[in-house]
């Protein structure tokens, strides 16, 4: 009964608690989570799978869409000069902080915190 | 209770199973499978879709294009664009020329075949959607740099790069992002795949009839570097961020690949405190009229040798520490600064740019003490700020200043045109180091772009191109055939494609 008790602690922990956990840490996932996307709705069935930019653009728009949204900044990582469907993820990559690509060439890039939606 | 109980049990073990699959194998099958979405993988995944042919690409960056994306136009020599200017440099002039400039330690037989196929590659590009404008890089080169023009807001290379994505995607090839290739699968003297690992820890094995390598070389790895070409790794500094380290050349000399001629493509450059990379201040390391030293304070070279950036990048690279410095007075500064300057960088800052931030960048160096970038009101001074002898920085200025009054620099023979006296105003030094567009050299290869092993034999169902091969260019990069490199990238890609086809229907 003791390893029952484990067994189902533990799968909580798995089945919650690490993802949730990681969630709270890392806010864009929590983003997510709390606007009902779950891990598969962008993962698939296999949570170790790679995210498509396809996913991503399935729900927030193409790429030209999301260059509107980011027009006010000076580099507008949404309409690259020089690469066409860049990863999402090597900027958004959801369960750490949000990264600015560009800067490994541009030097820092910064937006004004008034257009994030995470407060 | 007990079976809602082993349920979350068998639940948990399969969530334990999902969360902590790392190393899962996915496997692949096609014909060809491309190490490398730059260039060469672009141009070979298209002319391999086209034929049929099913294409994977694997790429370890997460966009694709490499170095590609910022080079600006490719060499060609009988091309529909010098036809349109009644431009008259033929192919057989420009062959002898690219072999005495490479001393012959090129392959004679390959550089044949991509002169004389170098005006084809440009209708095949144009007939993907890519429009050239053919011009003269600086005045020392001919008239073969077919710059890339602009698509939607996609400039210099990346409009190709993205034309032949966009083409390649329309054709169902199919790109594993973010996917570095570590071991071609090799068995009973044929390559017949690759491996790979994702981001995400997961193994990628795909089975293909052929492989083709295009990774861009190996700028990026200081190790390869040091251990690879007679350069320091630590002094001469990648461009650009790429993640370029030498996979492919790597891969095919593990399983016994011959290697030949890896070096670098130089050019000057700085960097340091205040200093912006391509900005004002960096652009007046490419100009012709400065005067340059070296550590001792003394006088090198002709300083117009700054409009052929490969043999610029020698001449500094081959002073004591790697560095040199550009001196230039108000008047030099003023004339980059209003009448545009006389030599570009390339063409992501075009001659003739007026440099207008020249002033602020000037005073933030100074303001932050810049190692790289020094003022004085005297020459005297200027040696004590760059730490170099005043009387040899004297005896150089003093001559240079003669040469310029004189019309006759007899210490170099610097042409007249370009030596003007520096004796307007404040004197400026800017601190002129050795930096790498990419390396050059690797995996030997025949006509076919098949790789070779130690005894010249081709590597059945294993090809490659771009600066991933040897053979192509002796100790410099060729800038007098200016594009030669995302000229033979492409066209190089190309063949490999055609040659891994004709290999997948005749075993041969």
């Amino acid at each position: 009964m003791k390893l029952i008790t484990i067994a189902f602690s533990m799968s909580l922990l798995i089945l919650s608690g690490s993802s949730i956990a990681q969630a709270q840490e890392f806010q864009w996932q929590a983003y997510h989570l709390k606007n009902g996307v779950k891990c598969q709705n962008c993962h698939g069935a296999d949570t170790q799978a790679a995210v498509k930019n396809s996913s991503c653009l399935a729900c927030h728009g193409s790429y030209n869409e999301l260059a509107q949204k980011t027009k006010d900044m000076q580099q507008n990582p949404h309409m690259s000069p020089h690469f066409e469907n860049l990863e999402c993820s090597s900027c958004h990559s959801s369960h750490t902080q949000l990264t600015n690509f560009c800067q490994n060439c541009h030097g820092p890039i910064v937006r004004d915190a008034k257009f994030s939606k995470i407060k | 209770m007990k079976a809602t109980l082993n349920n979350v049990f068998a639940l948990g073990i399969l969530a334990l199973a999902c969360q902590t699959a790392y190393g899962k194998t996915i496997e692949y099958t096609t014909d060809i499978a491309v190490v490398g979405g730059g260039s060469v993988g672009l141009a070979a995944a298209v002319t391999g879709a086209e034929a049929g042919a099913k294409v994977i690409v694997v790429e370890k960056n997460p966009y694709l294009g490499g170095s590609s994306n910022f080079a600006e136009g490719l060499f060609a020599v009988e091309s529909d664009y010098q036809r349109a200017k009644s431009y008259g440099l033929t192919r057989d002039q420009a062959y002898e020329h690219i072999m005495e400039y490479s001393h012959f330690k090129n392959d004679g037989a390959i550089e044949r075949e991509f002169v004389d196929e170098s005006a084809d590659n440009l209708r095949w590009l144009n007939k993907h959607g890519v429009d050239f404008e053919v011009v003269q890089i600086s005045p020392k080169e001919p008239e073969t740099w077919h710059l890339i023009k602009n698509r939607e807001h996609f400039v210099h290379g990346a409009a190709l790069v993205t034309a032949l994505q966009e083409h390649a995607e329309k054709d169902g090839v199919q790109f594993l992002m973010r996917t570095p290739a570590n071991t071609l699968i090799y068995e009973n003297g044929k390559v017949t795949g690759v491996k790979a690992k994702d981001h995400k820890g997961n193994d990628i094995v795909i089975h293909a009839k052929a492989v083709i390598i295009g990774t861009g070389g190996f700028g990026n790895s200081p190790e390869k570097i040091d251990k690879w070409t007679h350069f320091d790794g630590k002094d001469f500094k990648p461009t650009l961020p790429l993640n370029k380290t030498g996979d492919g050349i790597e891969m095919g000399r593990e399983i016994g690949a011959a290697h030949e001629g890896e070096t670098l493509m130089l050019h000057p450059g700085t960097d340091g405190k205040g200093i912006i990379p391509l900005g004002n201040i960096y652009t007046m390391t490419w100009q012709p009229a400065n005067m340059w030293v070296n550590a001792h304070g003394n006088r090198f070279v002709d300083e117009t040798v700054a409009f052929s950036f490969a043999h610029a990048g020698n001449a500094i690279g081959r002073q004591k520490g790697h560095y040199a410095w550009a001196i230039f007075d108000d008047a030099e500064l003023q004339h980059a600064k209003n009448d545009g300057v006389d030599n570009g960088v390339g063409v992501l800052v075009p001659v003739m740019t007026k440099l207008k931030n020249i002033d602020t960048e000037i005073k933030n160096a100074l303001a932050a003490k810049s190692e790289s970038f020094k003022s004085a009101s005297s020459i005297e001074q200027l040696a004590k700020a760059i730490d170099v002898p005043v009387a040899n920085l004297k005896h150089a200025y003093d001559s240079y200043n003669l040469a310029a009054t004189t019309h006759y620099d007899e210490a170099f023979n610097k042409d007249r045109m370009w030596t003007r006296p520096l004796n307007h105003g404040h004197l400026y030094a800017v601190k002129l180091m050795p930096y790498h567009f990419t390396s050059v050299g690797g995996l030997r290869i025949n006509t076919q772009m098949s790789v070779v092993n130690t005894d010249d034999n081709p590597i059945k169902g294993l090809y490659a191109g771009g600066n991933d091969v040897g053979g192509i260019y002796s100790d410099t990069y060729t800038l007098w055939a200016s594009g030669h490199a995302f000229g033979f990238a492409t066209y190089s890609g190309r063949k490999a494609a055609q040659n891994a086809l004709e290999y997948i229907k005749t075993g041969k």
